[in-house]
């Protein structure tokens, strides 16, 4: 077991941003005070959070109970190299965020704005609260409280449809938590302990249905939020919030902590060997891969450059859940990788998509054309993270599938080549003519008075991801030592195996 | 002073009902000063009580000495101590609550000496009941408490004489059944006194006068607790009486039924060490169960939010049958941290029901919109109730609903983990809806602005002064921040909104510290 480190650095990273939501409620009238807040809630969580990496790095782990809760349990924090990697992944894309939060909420003089704020920084909250908690109940916390405070972001524009969004992604991500209620207290019952163990701890603390049963209960939360098909339907229509919401939220925070509770509960909570057992992996695995090529085939027909990006989220967080099922330590690592490489990859093609909007105001892709002559760097940003969606090696998607791909043929499992492959092609096919159409077609006559890149609090941000996107494909050790976390939680979780 | 403190709980809210009335004729402020001292001094005692229970054990007190089970006895254990706590503490918020509400409230009459006159007999009825130590003390106070309670309705307009008669009626056959059935105990063993009922019980309960005697206790108590099917007086009575009447009514008033129904099932009649008993509460798990989906249902095919609040209690209401089920100690403190959290929060919704009555005009659920512009911290209120009675973190409600879902879970009784969680899928489908027309959408008037095509100017006008907007709702000259709420209404509200998430947060230290003197028969202590 590894060393323990008694710290509550942990609890600030959560509490850091509470405090930031309750003081932005506060000065709504001063904006740029209330924006201040989130600057300085976003710098200070990263400060903490990567603060704690070299702790990780030494393989010790950083642990704080701040809070009993009875029962014999309590509000544990535990940072491991798994949780951490996903911590400092929102924090970091917060801070980056928060800048084009503001220069796109101000660009389109959006309303509502301090709610907005506010529910952001409670999202973050429970997002990190998510990666460093410590067993089951205090991650179900987190986790229905990123579902309620998602909830404000998504009806943001206040109107019939996106009431009816909030209410659709209400009714999956709350029907689904509840279910997770159930398996961990399933759990509790069978176990006696929630805590999260490298490898699972309900290896034969009951019969095999009861087992299945409480495997399937847990993961309805986390897989509705990763969108794995069939349960992805809140998420292209939560596509109607703005585009910075998209890209935190739904391209890294919820999302990712969907993917997030998948790794912490078959990699922590049941094991590689205890899924294989059960003969629950196939199935996961299968219903993965035909989510990774349905939705692909999806996003090819949506006109809209949005929903376009949300199909190709569900298929590529399903590449998360297919790594994880496959069950070797390879796949596991490209799985966790992944959840890195894909949230810079993808908040740099919403980062676009808000970018474009803000200046034409449409985002159908075919009123695109020619746009890429007028703004040359985000259009450039675009391709080469859209090269990277399809994994174009020399950037960062490639190395998680690579990665993903090689585990699949360790364990034998070659029909997933194929679908890498074909999946592969599909990316490149609905991904790549948007910027060929924007860089060659004629402009759209009513479009054609649009000048130059959009406003530099837009802009910077998604060439900072872009180009993190492309330096990570070639060292993807800077900056935050991502794939060696990834490592360590593989080796973690399949005891050394790796 | 501190060895009578037993009775004085129980003597402190009597005297001052029936001062009160003399007290206003002299200076009516006089009045309600000593009537607000009464209630705190009561919940200052409750908690003295409680800190003895906690650190000497089970407080027995003989009224004038004689020793029982002749004489009168007071019991207060590790479940009567919180629960006193908790109906003492609400009934002082209420009553600061009443104050202004009176005043502010146009279409309340002037009812005021008479509602503090009752209201200091209901809770006086209510604290009675959780230190009586017989059977038939506890039948009094139950009937102080009922008879106060059908006044209390009638007081709230024409409307509400007829839904208190109806109370009345119903709640006196519940009564006489439990009187009834008392008897019965009383013939088959010669005692009233619990202590020495639970000797004698257990070993009788093949006896039919026994049966028969539990069974119309149990039926009384589920009249007055409003187990569906016995349910139907309390969405009128609740509905039409005057709110902070009905914000004790549906809290700590209506729970005290339920701890009756403990007193009677476990410390009576054994628990499921008695074959009797384990049948009994069996059924009333499932009877439990129904309401806690019934009552659920209707809510949401409520249009007022009155009448939601009041199916909603129903069902939240049934929790603690539903954990008194379940059985074990842990069960058991969960379903007094439900007395704590559901009291807190429903009291904290039916406060806000009568600040959008004195603000709004309207507890219509589709005539909100806007309240977050007029009343924001209200607003943040129900948002934390809301959060409260579907049970999300970090809100008591959840750590309620973990509870007794880990105890289903570690009993087999799954049932009731789908039972519970439905309930809170249910709550969320009513209280969204409210928190959607509260919180987010717009006043009326304002809905269709909000295109595209005027949001610069919007925003501009946003930008200059957030909080003041133009429009709001008809007759209510000046919204805002500022005149909100008369500071005795708002105080409760925010006292209670805090206290809902730091009772959550805070459920594993009141577990571990204050509901961990539950004894039950068959020696089932807290942690086994």
């Amino acid at each position: 077991m590894a060393e323990i480190v008694y710290d509550c650095r942990p609890l600030w990273a959560v509490l850091i941003s509470l405090i930031a939501a309750g003081l932005i409620l506060l000065s709504g009238r001063h904006r740029n005070l209330r924006e201040f807040w989130t600057i300085a809630a976003a710098a200070g969580k990263i400060a903490i959070v990567w603060s704690m990496l070299p702790i990780v790095l030494a393989g010790k782990t950083v642990v704080c109970t701040p809070v009993f809760l009875g029962h014999g349990l309590s509000l544990t924090f535990r940072v491991d190299a798994a949780g951490l990697l996903f911590a400092m992944l929102a924090s970091g894309l917060w801070l980056i965020t928060s800048f084009y939060s503001i220069g796109y909420m101000r660009t389109l003089k959006e309303e509502h704005q301090t709610g907005y704020f506010a529910a952001f920084a409670v999202c973050l909250s429970s997002a990190v609260g998510i990666a460093l908690s410590g067993n089951l109940l205090t991650f179900f916390i987190f986790f229905e409280m990123l579902t309620l405070s998602t909830w404000p972001l998504v009806i943001h524009e206040r109107n019939q449809e996106a009431m009816k969004a909030g209410r659709q992604y209400l009714v999956y991500t709350l029907v689904s938590g509840q279910l997770t209620l159930a398996g961990i207290a399933l759990t509790y019952a069978v176990a006696g302990s929630l805590d999260f163990v490298p490898g699972g701890f309900l290896a034969g603390s009951a019969p095999k249905p009861m087992l299945v049963l409480i495997f399937v209960l847990l993961l309805a939360g986390p897989l509705v939020k990763a969108g794995l098909m069939p349960m992805h339907g809140w998420l292209p229509r939560a596509m109607i919030a703005p585009t910075p919401v998209s890209a935190l939220l739904h391209a890294v925070a919820v999302v990712k902590a969907g993917c997030f509770g998948v790794i912490r509960i078959t990699g922590f909570v049941f094991g590689p060997e205890l899924m294989g057992e059960l003969g629950v992996a196939t199935p996961l695995a299968v219903l993965a891969a035909i989510t990774i090529i349905l939705a692909s085939v999806i996003a090819l027909t949506q006109p809209n450059l949005k929903q376009r990006l949300a199909y190709s989220t569900i298929g590529q967080l399903s590449y998360i859940i297919l790594g994880m099922s496959l069950l070797s330590p390879l796949a596991i690592l490209g799985a966790i990788f992944h959840l890195f490489a894909h949230a810079v990859m993808k908040i740099t093609l919403f980062f676009t998509a808000g970018a474009i909007y803000t200046k034409t105001h449409t985002l159908e892709i075919d009123d695109l054309s020619g746009m890429g002559r007028v703004m040359p760097l985000t259009f450039a940003a675009f391709t080469l993270c859209s090269l990277g969606i399809a994994g174009m090696p020399f950037v960062v998607g490639f190395l998680s599938k690579w990665d993903i791909l090689l585990g699949a043929i360790d364990g034998g499992n070659f029909w997933v080549v194929v679908v890498l492959a074909v999946s592969a092609l599909l990316s490149v096919s609905y991904l790549i003519p948007i910027p060929l159409k924007a860089f060659r077609g004629a402009t759209k006559p009513e479009l054609a008075n649009i000048q130059g890149e959009p406003r530099a609090l837009t802009l910077v941000p998604l060439l900072i991801t872009a180009v993190l996107a492309l330096v990570c494909g070639i060292f993807p050790d800077f900056p935050g030592h991502f794939y060696q976390l990834a490592e360590i939680a593989v080796r973690n979780i399949t005891a050394g195996c790796y | 002073m501190m060895e009578h403190l037993p009775v004085l709980l129980v003597i402190v809210p009597l005297a001052t009902a029936l001062i009160s009335p003399f007290l206003s004729l002299l200076s009516r402020r006089l009045s309600l000063t000593v009537i607000q001292c009464a209630f705190l001094l009561n919940f200052i005692q409750s908690l003295l009580a409680l800190q003895r229970v906690l650190s000497q054990g089970d407080w027995h007190y003989w009224l004038g000495g004689w020793n029982p089970p002749y004489g009168i006895e007071f019991v207060l254990d590790g479940v009567s101590a919180p629960f006193a706590v908790v109906a003492t503490g609400i009934a002082f918020l209420v009553s600061l609550y009443a104050q202004p509400f009176f005043r502010k409230d146009p279409t309340e009459r002037e009812p005021r000496s008479l509602f503090y006159v009752l209201f200091l007999l209901m809770a006086t009825g209510v604290t009675g009941v959780c230190v009586a130590g017989d059977v038939f003390t506890m039948y009094v106070f139950l009937e102080i408490t009922s008879l106060s309670a059908y006044g209390l309705v009638a007081l709230g307009g024409n409307r509400a004489v007829f839904a208190g008669f109806r109370y009345l009626i119903l709640g006196t056959v519940g009564a006489t059944f439990y009187l009834v059935g008392v008897g019965f105990l009383f013939a088959a063993t010669g005692s009233l006194n619990i202590a020495d009922l639970a000797a004698l019980i257990p070993n009788l309960t093949n006896s039919p006068v026994v049966i028969f005697g539990l069974v119309l206790i149990l039926v009384g108590m589920g009249v007055k607790s409003a187990l569906v099917p016995l349910h139907f007086w309390l969405p009128d009575a609740h509905t039409q009486g005057p709110t902070p009447a009905i914000a004790y009514l549906a809290t700590a008033m209506l729970k005290v039924f339920s701890y009756a129904m403990f007193r009677f099932l476990f410390t009576i009649f054994g628990g499921y060490t008695n074959e009797l008993a384990s049948r009994a509460l069996e059924i009333l798990g499932w009877l439990a169960a129904v309401s806690v989906i019934y009552g659920s249902v209707m809510a949401i095919a409520q249009t007022d939010f009155r009448r939601m609040l009041a199916y909603s209690t129903i069902a939240q209401v049934a929790y603690i049958p539903l954990a008194m089920a379940i059985g074990t100690p842990f069960a058991i403190a969960a379903a007094l941290l439900q007395v704590l959290s559901h009291s807190m929060t429903k009291c904290l919704l039916f406060m806000l029901k009568g600040a959008m009555h004195v603000k709004m005009h309207t507890t219509m659920i589709g005539k909100l919109r806007g309240m977050g512009r007029i009343m924001p911290i209200c607003t943040a209120a129900l948002f934390i109730a809301a959060m409260s009675m579907i049970g999300l973190p970090p809100a008591s409600g959840f750590f309620v609903k973990w509870q007794i879902v880990t105890e289903a879970a570690g009993t087999g009784k799954y049932v009731f983990i789908v039972v519970m969680i439905l309930s809170g899928l249910l709550n969320a489908v009513y209280f969204f809806r409210v928190l959607e027309n509260a919180m987010f959408l717009p006043p009326e008037g304002e809905a269709e602005s909000h295109g595209s095509s005027c949001r610069d100017d919007a925003e501009e006008a946003a930008q200059v002064s957030p909080h003041v907007e133009s429009s709001v709702v008809p007759g209510d000259p000046a919204p805002g921040f500022r005149g909100e709420l008369p500071i005795l209404m708002l105080a409760p509200i925010i006292i209670l909104a805090v206290l809902i998430i730091v009772a959550g947060v805070g459920s594993g230290w009141i577990l571990d510290n204050v509901l961990n003197h539950i004894s039950l028969p068959g020696g089932g202590a807290y942690y086994g």
